[in-house]
């Protein structure tokens, strides 16, 4: 038995055994996770989506449409009307590094909401612009100059000490403005007006 | 059965502040308590593990392939654990992302194995694990919170310090990671010292 | 090419894999003592990067993938890694014995060096074709030589000077670090990907 240990056939069965069993459990632990996490993902998306749009009745992660290379999601009422649009904005402008937002444009032209979807800004400068009180000074906003920092002429307090950062987000969220204005038609705020008027 | 396997790693040689090993996950995870607490929590369930297999596989792997055999059933727990953390503990994985993996070269694992349950029957290597898998963890979650402390203010996102108090963000930068754990080890290496010149 | 040129920077200054990223920390502290042995360990952990990042990005894409079983990257990468370290410890000594009695002893060393890990698994994470994952191994280990004779150079000064007992050698070097890792922030901002 100490011989057979000893010898290159034990050595070379020995670590088939252990990958076999390892590859085994591997495959198992996979096949089990494999589901939920793809599930995570998608759940992740649909948080960021659900922060920029307002409430809807359909599942827009899965109805997307492309728009010039670009992926679009809708949110509509039960009524099949589109009350808001969502893209990805992906902006090399930043500090450090690219930064991913999600943009949210109501049908009427306005910023529904901004989210960060990934960055690596510098801890404790650039990565406020992750805060929840920077990103809601977009919303409502229709007029794309508004959507600079103050510094740009626009009216959003930056965060103190990353320009950069700052500049990037309103840079993306103006991006995803004119993009939305260009390939939709938008009901501009002031037709809603007139209309809202003409119904009294 | 003996305590002293267990209090050796998780104090007198504790893996961070005593054997100066596990650095790179210790300094890159640490800007907030919480991702301490789960990268320290996710290594100690790896070293449970690879301690009790390994203990166990000991005297049947031929001394050859000793260490490859080792890193297999490491890195196959690594994965087990990563996938786990995907699909459970999602939001945590993002954060921890590449450090995950990493566990696999952590220097603690790898040398428990080898120094320790190498050579030691299952129950002392289990206190072994947990021992330094504890010490590990309570070293991350020191340095964790006092980074997220004094630069956040905040403790596990609870806010510890006064509202007038200006978070020093010098601390959650990567470059606060060195400078605080430096101060860390040499504030140990002076409790240590007083701690021996009182005691003599 | 810009790009690639760009990325070549950012990896190797503004996004320092030691004072930014925190891998090859321990390798970093230990053996940064003389500026020699943080000469040889440089060449020796450049060399294991740039083979076993090509290696395991090309299984990767050729046997992963294809099989689907993306899910055991860590565990190929881990051998890719090891196997590299081995057959160059081979090699060195059958053909370069001078170089293999300099950084001989640092090949073993390097297997458990999260660097290369760490490398080879953001490769694939950050989605580089083959072009930019070699810039991108080259940038590293080039960040990595850096950093770590900036750091020894330092080390042999501090050595030298009048420390409290209780910060002698590990404090003082990770203080030092910090210091450092400050020093390479200046650089971030420099280049935008």
């Amino acid at each position: 038995m100490k011989d057979f240990m000893n010898s290159k056939y034990y050595m070379v069965i020995s670590v088939t055994v252990i990958s076999l069993v390892v590859g085994v459990i591997l495959s198992f632990v996979n096949a089990e996770t494999k589901d939920r996490i793809i599930e995570m993902y998608r759940l992740d998306f649909v948080k960021g989506l659900d922060q920029v749009l307002p409430k809807y009745a359909n599942d827009p992660y899965a109805e997307f449409i492309t728009v010039d290379n670009r992926s679009v999601y809708e949110a509509k009422t039960a009524d099949n009307k589109t009350i808001a649009y969502a893209l990805q904005v992906i902006s090399n402008k930043g500090y450090n590094g690219l930064i991913t937002y999600l943009v949210g444009i109501s049908s009427a032209g306005k910023v529904e909401g901004v989210f960060i979807v990934q960055h690596t800004e510098t801890p404790g400068l650039g990565a406020k612009i992750t805060q929840e009180k920077f990103l809601t000074a977009f919303n409502g906003i229709a007029d794309p100059v508004e959507l600079n920092i103050k510094k740009d002429g626009g009216v959003i307090d930056q965060i103190s000490g990353a320009t950069y950062s700052s500049r990037s987000t309103s840079q993306a969220v103006a991006e995803a403005l004119y993009f939305i204005k260009a390939n939709f038609k938008l009901t501009s705020s002031s037709e809603l007006n007139s209309v809202n008027s003409g119904d009294l | 059965m003996k305590i002293k396997t267990f209090t050796n790693g998780v104090f007198k040689d504790n893996a961070v502040f005593r054997q100066f090993l596990g650095l790179c996950p210790t300094l890159a995870v640490t800007s907030a308590a919480i991702n301490g607490l789960a990268l320290g929590l996710a290594t100690t369930a790896v070293l449970l593990g690879s301690n009790i297999i390994i203990s166990l596989l000991a005297s049947y792997i031929p001394k050859s392939v000793r260490i490859p055999s080792y890193i297999l059933v490491i890195a196959s727990l690594v994965t087990v654990v990563d996938l786990l953390m995907n699909a459970y503990v999602h939001d945590l994985h993002k954060v921890l992302g590449l450090f995950i993996p990493l566990i696999v070269v952590n220097c603690i694992v790898l040398g428990r194995a080898e120094v320790f349950a190498s050579k030691n029957n299952v129950i002392d290597s289990t206190l072994d694990a947990l021992g330094s898998g504890i010490g590990f963890t309570l070293a991350l979650l020191l340095l964790s919170s006092v980074r997220e402390l004094f630069g956040e203010g905040s403790i596990f996102g609870v806010r510890i310090m006064p509202e007038a108090y200006n978070p020093f963000s010098l601390f959650v930068y990567p470059a606060g990671a060195f400078i605080t754990l430096g101060l860390l080890i040499g504030m140990v290496n002076m409790i240590l010292n007083i701690a021996k010149k009182s005691r003599s | 090419m810009t790009y690639s040129i760009l990325l070549l920077i950012s990896a190797a200054l503004v996004n320092n894999i030691v004072l930014t990223k925190f891998l090859g920390i321990c390798s970093f502290l230990g053996v940064s003592r003389k500026l020699e042995t943080a000469i040889g360990m440089s060449f020796s952990v450049a060399a294991v990067i740039m083979i076993s990042s090509v290696i395991s990005w090309i299984v990767y894409y050729a046997v992963l993938i294809p099989f689907d079983i993306m899910y055991l990257q860590t565990i190929v990468f881990v051998f890719v890694i090891a196997a590299v370290v081995q057959l160059l410890e081979m090699f060195l000594e059958k053909y370069v014995p001078e170089l293999y009695s300099s950084l001989g002893i640092f090949l073993p060393l390097i297997t458990t060096n999260c660097i290369i890990l760490g490398v080879a698994i953001i490769n694939i994470k950050d989605g580089y074709n083959f072009i930019n994952m070699v810039v991108f191994s080259f940038g590293t280990s080039l960040g990595y030589a850096i950093a770590i004779i900036i750091f020894s150079g330092l080390r042999e000064y501090i050595d030298q000077s009048v420390i409290s007992k209780n910060f002698r050698g590990i404090p003082i070097a990770f203080i030092t670090a910090g210091i450092l890792s400050l020093a390479f922030m200046g650089f971030s901002g420099m280049v935008k990907l």
